[in-house]
């Protein structure tokens, strides 16, 4: 049964490891599969540490689901949606953080700049996505 | 022949025509009376010594009491008289710097009521900052912004 906090019609998708039975083909295309439990233990256990990390991780869960996913499919609309919603919420936080410490400015920028050469890198060695 | 000593105020004969008392009897009878002090005599209205009225008091260690000997009320029960001149000014009450107190402190900081019966130290009381250790500081931190990345994650995941 789902925990109560993933009673939900839209995050039961997102709430436990895809399993090969029912994508045999998932981890050939996704080489970074998370999921809202394993992103809660991070949390909680304290290896993301900073509101940046926590972003890019629940952005790498929505992506996830959205490659692997086609645009009519039922898990890209749900994580579309929730995508933005969390979006929305996250962008709040960081502008409160951003206001009670500017120094952080610096941080998000060197991140950012991170995250753009990871991708440019990734399009270099070729798409591993094989839409079905 | 006795020897008749004449003091001031008395003739050889009084007025009334009786004889004047001879030194030796006035020197008997002398111890014999008693001085009695009279409270405003003639005398002292010719000194130019200031009125003294002797008051006697006898002090009632039962009720505490004080008691005048000439009907007066004692001090105790007296009005407070008022002092002569310029009053003084009270520096305690007056010139003391005013230190806020935790409760006023309180109020300021949350702009709101006192709860009198609270006397623990309020964790997010933002006055108590500066007093906590670096690592205590940071751990606070921590805990704060876990709070406001679970209320995050919860809003998502129980997105409809």
């Amino acid at each position: 049964m789902c925990p109560t906090h993933f009673v939900i019609r839209h995050a039961w998708a997102f709430r436990d490891p895809v399993k090969k039975e029912n994508a045999p083909n998932y981890y050939e295309v996704i080489k970074r599969p998370t999921n809202l439990t394993a992103i809660k233990k991070k949390l909680t256990e304290g290896t993301i540490q900073t509101t940046l990390e926590f972003h890019r991780e629940m952005l790498l869960l929505f992506t996830n689901a959205m490659i692997f996913n086609p645009h009519y499919h039922e898990v890209h609309v749900m994580a579309v949606d929730m995508c933005n919603y969390f979006e929305e919420l996250v962008h709040n936080l960081e502008d409160q953080e951003l206001a009670e410490n500017p120094s952080l400015q610096s941080l998000v920028a060197t991140s950012i700049l991170a995250g753009l050469r990871e991708e440019e890198e990734a399009e270099e060695v070729g798409p591993s996505l094989v839409l079905l | 022949m006795k020897q008749i000593k004449k003091t001031p105020g008395f003739s050889e004969k009084d007025k009334d025509g009786a004889d004047a008392m001879d030194v030796d009897s006035a020197t008997a009878l002398k111890p014999l009376l008693p001085e009695v002090k009279t409270e405003h005599s003639e005398e002292e209205d010719d000194d130019d010594r200031p009125l003294v009225r002797p008051i006697f008091k006898v002090e009632r260690q039962e009720s505490s009491e004080v008691l005048s000997f000439d009907g007066e009320k004692a001090e105790s029960d007296r009005p407070e008289r008022k002092p002569i001149g310029r009053p003084r000014k009270d520096k305690t009450k007056e010139e003391l710097p005013k230190e806020p107190t935790r409760k006023t402190a309180r109020v300021r900081s949350r702009g709101g009521s006192v709860d009198m019966d609270d006397h623990e130290e309020e964790p997010d009381s933002p006055g108590l900052d500066a007093s906590l250790s670096p690592s205590k500081k940071a751990e606070k931190d921590k805990k704060a912004w876990l709070k406001n990345v679970m209320s995050v994650f919860n809003n998502v995941s129980s997105h409809k």
